[in-house]
């Protein structure tokens, strides 16, 4: 898949901001530890609470909407050389540049594979929901940290397959 | 920035603009977070393409309690932000060549002065994706362009464009390959191979997409 110059796009940054600022700032970079301490201490009720189903559901929508999300048909009206053509040019371009894309590049396959992982996340996070609202004593303490561990399983492989997402507009 | 959303975050942030270009001669100046991106987005465009390959830092600015930097092998533009931090617990010490986030403007203006300390950031399209407001689209447009023209030509799309676009495109391919290298004359139709081989260079050179 070729995206030379990492050419900007949403779906770009919304990908860079799931993989670095979620997956592996506030996943994969925690450790047991961390985690319980933030358990005991309360200081994370909201990222468990608010941020990790926000991120959740910001994930499937990068997943529903890649497919358009990475299209060169956007560049159609980005590029300025291109801005001066009649509506019909621009249009029959798009559709063009669009489904060649499909065919060639493979995206479809990340899709699917994204949604398969996210899903896996997904219900991994609503387990460990449960131990992280239990009571907060030494006894609950190893089923914290087991489920944290498993949780972070699931979330290296769901990031394994954020590092093959394209990292601007795919050019066919 | 936990529990926030990426503006909110930033919005709870003191910002400096700082011009690099007037190192030493100039303080910080307190700005708004619109006028950064305002400020950032005209320097930007008034500076020479060939200042668009330089080494510099970028700062990462994470929940109050650390920073961590990254190393961006190539940034777009010489210009530099100061982000300064609202949070006094978020003072780090810095070594050389790496930002230090301070919430007092006095330190920072210290630190203008200490050639040790280089000061950044900047955002580029390789940037950091919470700093995406100051992408700058900075890529070979008539050389995409002309890319795009002729995938759609391979598949019987036929768009006519000008000689100023391919004598345009012409000269990004040679900016891209390095002028003295080569020089290529891009038309609709006979670009498809040269277009093909340099897109495949790009590609096998960045190692990945």
């Amino acid at each position: 898949m070729m995206s030379p110059w990492n050419i900007p796009c949403r779906a770009n940054t919304l990908r860079g901001q799931l993989k670095h600022s979620w997956l592996e700032n506030q996943v994969c970079n925690k450790t047991a530890n961390d985690v319980a301490t933030l358990w005991r201490t309360g200081m994370w009720d909201k990222e468990i609470d608010e941020i990790f189903p926000y991120r959740i559901d910001q994930s499937r929508q990068l997943a529903n909407e890649m497919l358009s999300g990475f299209s060169p048909a956007q560049l159609v009206d980005q590029l300025s050389p291109l801005q001066s053509l009649p509506h019909d040019s621009r249009s029959r371009l798009k559709d063009v540049l669009h489904s060649t894309y499909l065919e060639s590049s493979g995206i479809r396959t990340l899709s699917e594979s994204l949604s398969q992982e996210l899903e896996a996340f997904a219900e991994e996070f609503t387990e460990f929901l449960t131990v992280w609202n239990t009571e907060r004593t030494d006894e609950n303490e190893p089923a914290l940290r087991d489920g944290w561990n498993q949780l972070q399983q699931v979330a290296n492989s769901l990031l394994a397959v954020f590092e093959t997402l394209p990292k601007g507009v795919v050019l066919p | 920035m936990l529990g926030l959303e990426p503006y909110e975050w930033r919005s709870n942030m003191k910002y400096f603009w700082y011009d690099h270009k007037a190192k030493g001669k100039q303080q910080p100046e307190l700005v708004g977070f619109r006028d950064l991106a305002t400020k950032f987005n005209a320097s930007a465009s008034n500076l020479p393409q060939d200042s668009m390959q330089n080494t510099c830092y970028f700062v990462h600015y994470e929940d109050g309690k650390k920073t961590q930097w990254e190393n961006i092998a190539r940034v777009d533009r010489k210009c530099f932000v100061v982000f300064v931090s609202s949070k006094p617990s978020s003072l780090q010490s810095a070594q050389d060549g790496v930002f230090c986030i301070t919430d007092d403007l006095s330190e920072v203006a210290n630190k203008l002065t200490n050639d040790k300390i280089t000061l950044f950031t900047t955002t580029c399209s390789s940037g950091h994706p919470d700093w995406s407001v100051f992408q700058t689209k900075f890529f070979p447009e008539h050389l995409v362009a002309a890319y795009l023209l002729q995938i759609a030509k391979c598949k019987e799309v036929n768009v006519e464009m000008n000689d100023s676009f391919w004598s345009k495109a012409s000269r990004e391919f040679s900016q891209v390959l390095g002028e003295e290298k080569q020089s290529v004359e891009l038309t609709l139709d006979n670009g498809q191979r040269e277009l093909e081989k340099l897109f495949a260079e790009l590609a096998k050179a960045k190692g990945k997409g």
